[in-house]
């Protein structure tokens, strides 16, 4: 097992700097000039453009972080490899860059945020568990009925519709055309700032938002485990346990579901990483006070360095939980855990 | 609870009869039907199967894939899925009691308890992420009521008893962990979990290396001889049953051609298909110069199966008669039948009836010999 | 959607199929069965006479394409009569646009008016010329770029197909909506970047799914006898393996046009996406959430048209897949 742990992290290895190397592209080299990213439309005083060119490795500076110039008093621009050596150097202390509306680390604004963004993401995995395996066990045990027929139907279609539309569709149902019966808990301010934290303390916040960020993800759960349990019992093994004279409670419940389920849990590990990237729309809907909503509104004020920040802070996350989760699957199958599964 | 279980067990065998107040067959299949109802048509996969079982007996099913053989033990076990499949007819009786249409609850107390089965591939008829020990006594759990701890004292008797050396560590291990031979020693072990009458061996050494099915196949002679357990061996090789059958069925399209003792099968056949068989069988003391003689052209579908009988168009010996009637079975002797219209001809038989190895002297005998050594 | 969603939809699909292909024939093990379910599924004709016949079968699938023709015929004609029937949809006049902003749905205006007074339906119309662009052209980029890096790492195989394999899991290992938000941060949004930056960022699944079916028609002894002629690598390419793994690439299209509607109704919901005032459905919905509680029907029709739209794609995806029996593995 500790070798197939070992392997996981040396394929992480490429795989990270691949990623990192290409946000770096993304914020310092395709612009052609990546202080025009964090200015946006504005012009540039001589001195501040100097300074910023400095803070962002562009060229060389000395001890006191002052530029040094040639003979000719010209700047000297640092090599590409050394401004990556930089980049990954801050990224690994924390220092996403500088975020040039507000003047303050982009690393504080998303401090505050990413809380929400977790415990959102927390309820979305707990919706997708139970609803997303409920399902998919029920369609494939009662396969072709009509509860098979349901959960095929409205996963396609949770699939097809934009998980923002969804969530407006609860808001509006919930929150407006039932809003006495839910005596308003479903209700969220609609449109403006988020509101102060302290609105979003109620559980019931939790539940349309979680149901939103959920649905996509507990659609391919569902189809997954359907999938899978329906493979799984046409295996083999499944056989012998029936042979054994297993009722088919017994059967299912022990010797298909913990086979099936190893893929399913494996998808909703890393589904984890993606519900963080999905919540830009979710949060949005509803003006959830995470990293999605604040990535959403450094965009409309164009406040690019805060969107790159936030996008590179949500690949790290998503590539680590993946690490985790891959790492994490061989505790699941004895296969891994007992060496000589032949790997992918 | 355990105890309540182990009295709803015994009220169970009563109403079945238990072994020592039944003098009839254990098991009697009769004109057995199951058909398969495809989009493409109605697939004839047995098409009256009739068969006795006794007590300690062997009996040898043997035919080409497709021929209906496996189909013919899964609808005893009650695995055949219905529909597609479905029951035209005939019965199966266990202990003399019809077993076709009992009850799910009823049927799942007989499987794995009464009648076993043993598959053909054990690399992937074991679960992989259960432990040996939890898969060999999970039998005497459900059907014994048997404790956890319990069951699991006995899976490492049972991992003994079939040769896994070490079973105290193995019984924790994992079936990846086991090779192919150990494997179906487990899958052996887990038959006789619950000591049943019949074990249903499907194709129990195809999946294995030459070596390793010679074990295999003298580790379930054994066992019999210890438990005194029923066997049905299913097999497409005439030769593995040769040493270890009492009984030998040859079945073709999903019919019997010809059914009777070992050494009728072997020296008095009468059936070109069971010819073709024998002509099969690799010999070790062949000459190298003298080539096998394989049967020419391919079982027929199921879905459309010849008018007359269902061998004539690869039978070297077909006449007319043989394209237009379906022949019926014909007794050549005591409880030996052969499904063929010159089945009675004795002249046809002695002319064409090949001159193998095995007709002759020692071969049968020979094997028999090294077997009851290699036992000792 | 999610990253990962691409790819687990081709995992359903497979396992789906091998379920299907288990359970046809019931719990046999009998290969006799299987081979006669080939004899008997009719006389074969090509692969295309074959699909079109089973396609035909397909309800669902027939009636997604239905709704395909019918929203391109819309995208293609909508200047010729939608504006004289139902008024501009970028600018109404500001005399009318107080008479006319935030109507409910009327016979004049049947999915109500927004809050410049624009009709909403016309919007909606002009909004498939948007999405159906951007699904098409992102995916023709990102098939283009897609197959030829796929045939590059099949064909050649060694560190070239390394290299080529290792890359495209970086691109994976990315959430796929974040990376196509960065790309638009440094080129910018609008309507041309959105196709570039989702048609770029696409490629790999196509790769996949393009090397794995190489890979499968490789080992055929026509591939071995055209090469033994000496025919061109480009020509074998062409000629022998691209017609063979083409069943595969129409079906994973087809599905990528949907996928790439869906991405860029986010991104311009979002406001990354198509700017205004040109009307895309995404930012429709977005201007609609100021209105949910006094105009839910700015939000409610595009949504409904986004749902349809993309589900149609998926659907008549699904239905020739089934109808070109393509094996999607690895993608």
């Amino acid at each position: 097992m500790l070798k197939y742990i070992l392997k996981r992290i040396l394929q992480f290895i490429p795989v990270f700097i691949g990623v990192t190397v290409i946000l770096f592209a993304l914020t310092n080299i395709v612009p052609g000039d990546p202080i025009k990213l964090i200015a946006g439309e504005k012009s540039l005083a001589p001195e501040v453009e100097l300074q910023l060119r400095a803070a962002n490795h562009l060229i060389k500076v000395d001890d006191q972080g002052l530029p040094i110039f040639d003979e000719n008093g010209n700047t000297i621009p640092e090599s590409t490899v050394a401004q990556y050596g930089y980049y990954i150097s801050d990224l690994l202390h924390g220092d996403l860059g500088e975020s040039y509306q507000k003047k303050v680390p982009v690393l504080d604004i998303f401090k505050d945020k990413y809380p929400y963004t977790i415990r959102l993401a927390a309820v979305a995995i707990v919706i997708e568990i139970i609803v997303g395996i409920g399902a998919g066990m029920i369609s494939a045990i009662k396969r072709y009925s009509f509860w098979d027929v349901l959960v095929t139907l409205s996963t396609s279609i949770l699939v097809a519709m934009p998980a923002f539309w969804l969530g407006m569709l609860l808001q509006l149902f919930f929150g407006i055309k039932l809003k006495e019966w839910t005596g308003g808990g479903f209700y969220m301010p609609m449109s403006g700032a988020g509101g102060a934290v302290s609105e979003f303390q109620s559980w019931m916040h939790y539940i349309l938002p979680a149901i939103t960020l959920a649905s996509v993800s507990t659609a391919y759960a569902a189809r997954i485990m359907r999938s899978q349990l329906l493979e799984t019992l046409n295996m083999d093994y499944i056989r012998t346990a029936i042979a054994k004279g297993l009722n088919s409670r017994q059967v299912i419940l022990k010797h298909a579901l913990k086979n099936a389920l190893i893929p399913v849990v494996t998808y909703i590990g890393i589904d984890f990483g993606s519900m963080l990237s999905g919540a830009i729309l979710t949060e949005t809907v509803f003006n959830w006070p995470g990293i999605g909503y604040e990535i959403y509104r450094a965009i409309t004020m164009r406040d690019w360095p805060v969107v790159m920040g936030g996008v590179t802070l949500v690949v790290v996350v998503v590539l680590v939980i993946s690490l985790i989760v891959d790492i994490s699957y061989a505790f699941l199958d004895p296969r891994i855990r007992y060496g000589n599964k032949k790997e992918n | 609870m355990a105890l309540l279980k182990k009295g709803e067990k015994t009220a169970e065998s009563q109403e079945l009869g238990s072994a020592e107040s039944y003098s009839g067959h254990l098991l009697e299949v009769d004109n057995l039907k199951m058909h398969f109802h495809t989009k493409d048509g109605i697939v004839k996969a047995v098409d009256g199967v009739s068969y006795t079982l006794d007590r300690g007996e062997t009996l040898g099913i043997v035919g080409e894939s497709g021929s209906g053989k496996s189909v013919t033990a899964m609808t005893i076990m009650g695995l055949i899925k219905m529909p597609p499949g479905k029951i035209e007819g005939g019965d199966v009786r266990y202990k003399g009691k019809s077993i076709l249409n009992l009850p799910e609850e009823k049927m799942r107390k007989l499987r794995g308890n009464d009648i076993a089965m043993i598959f053909q591939d054990p690399m992937s008829s074991l679960n992989p992420v259960y432990k040996i020990g939890d898969q060999v006594g999970e039998g005497l759990r459900i059907h014994k009521g048997y404790s956890k701890k319990e069951a699991k004292e006995a899976a490492i008797k049972l991992l003994d008893l079939v040769g896994i050396p070490n079973p105290s560590v193995r019984v924790n291990e994992y079936p990846h962990q086991f090779s192919g031979g150990m494997r179906q020693r487990v899958m052996i072990a887990m038959a006789l979990a619950c000591n049943p009458d019949i074990i249903i061996a499907d194709e129990p050494t195809t999946a294995l290396d030459v070596t390793i099915q010679a074990q295999i196949l003298e580790l379930m002679v054994e066992m019999q001889e210890k438990n005194g357990n029923a066997i049905i061996m299913i097999t497409h090789d005439l030769g593995v049953v040769a040493n270890m059958a009492d009984k030998i069925m040859v079945m073709y399209a999903g019919a019997p051609v010809e059914y009777g003792s070992a050494e009728e099968i072997f020296y008095e056949s009468h059936h070109p298909y069971t010819w073709g068989l024998i002509q099969s069988i690799p010999e070790q003391k062949m000459d190298e110069k003298k080539r096998l003689t394989p049967i020419k052209g391919n079982p027929p579908s199921l879905v459309d199966v010849p008018k007359g009988c269902s061998f004539s168009p690869r039978c070297p010996y077909a006449q007319a008669v043989c394209f237009d009637k379906r022949p019926e079975a014909l007794y050549v002797g005591e409880g030996h039948y052969c499904t063929c219209h010159f089945a009675l001809d004795n002249d046809f038989a002695n002319k064409f009836r090949p001159k193998s190895s095995r007709s002759g002297d020692t071969e049968f005998a020979t094997g028999e010999q090294e077997h009851v050594e290699g036992r000792a | 959607m999610t990253t990962n969603s691409q790819q687990s939809q081709a995992l359903v699909w497979e396992k789906e199929r091998a379920a299907a292909a288990n359970n046809a024939h019931g719990a046999d093990n009998n290969p006799q069965l299987n081979k006669d379910a080939e004899k008997h599924s009719g006389p074969s004709r090509t692969l295309w006479g074959d699909a079109w016949n089973r396609l035909k079968q397909n309800k669902l699938a027939i009636i997604a394409a239905c709704w395909i023709v019918f929203i391109v015929l819309v995208a293609l004609t909508c200047d010729l009569w939608a504006p004289q029937l139902l008024g501009s949809p970028i600018e109404i006049s500001s005399a009318d646009t107080a008479k006319l902003s935030l109507l409910p749905p009327s016979l004049e205006h049947p999915f109500g008016t927004d809050l410049l007074g624009r009709d909403v339906l016309v919007r909606i119309i002009y909004g498939t010329r948007v999405s159906l662009a951007v699904g098409i052209l992102a995916t023709a980029i990102s098939t283009a770029i897609g197959l030829v890096m796929g045939a590059l790492a099949a064909y050649y195989g060694g560190w070239l197909d390394m290299i080529i394999m290792r890359l495209a899991d970086i691109f994976l290992a990315f959430p796929y909506i974040l990376f196509v938000i960065a790309m638009l941060a440094v080129i910018g949004p609008g309507f041309q970047n959105v196709f570039i930056a989702i048609g770029i960022l696409g490629w790999p699944s196509i790769a996949r799914v393009f090397r794995s079916a190489i890979l499968s028609v490789q080992e055929n002894d026509y591939i071995s006898a055209a090469r033994a002629l000496g025919a061109s690598d480009v020509r074998i390419i062409a000629r022998h393996i691209f017609p063979n793994a083409v069943a595969s690439i129409v079906v994973y299209a087809t599905m990528s046009i949907g996928g790439a509607i869906l991405t860029e109704s986010a991104l311009s919901f979002i406001g990354m996406g198509v700017t205004p005032p040109t009307p895309s459905w995404g930012q429709m919905i977005n201007d609609g959430r100021a209105y949910l509680a006094n105009a839910p029907w700015i939000m409610l029709a595009p949504g409904f048209a986004i749902l349809s739209t993309v589900l149609s794609f998926t659907l008549l995806g699904d239905g020739l897949r089934d109808a070109l029996d393509v094996k999607l593995k690895d993608a």
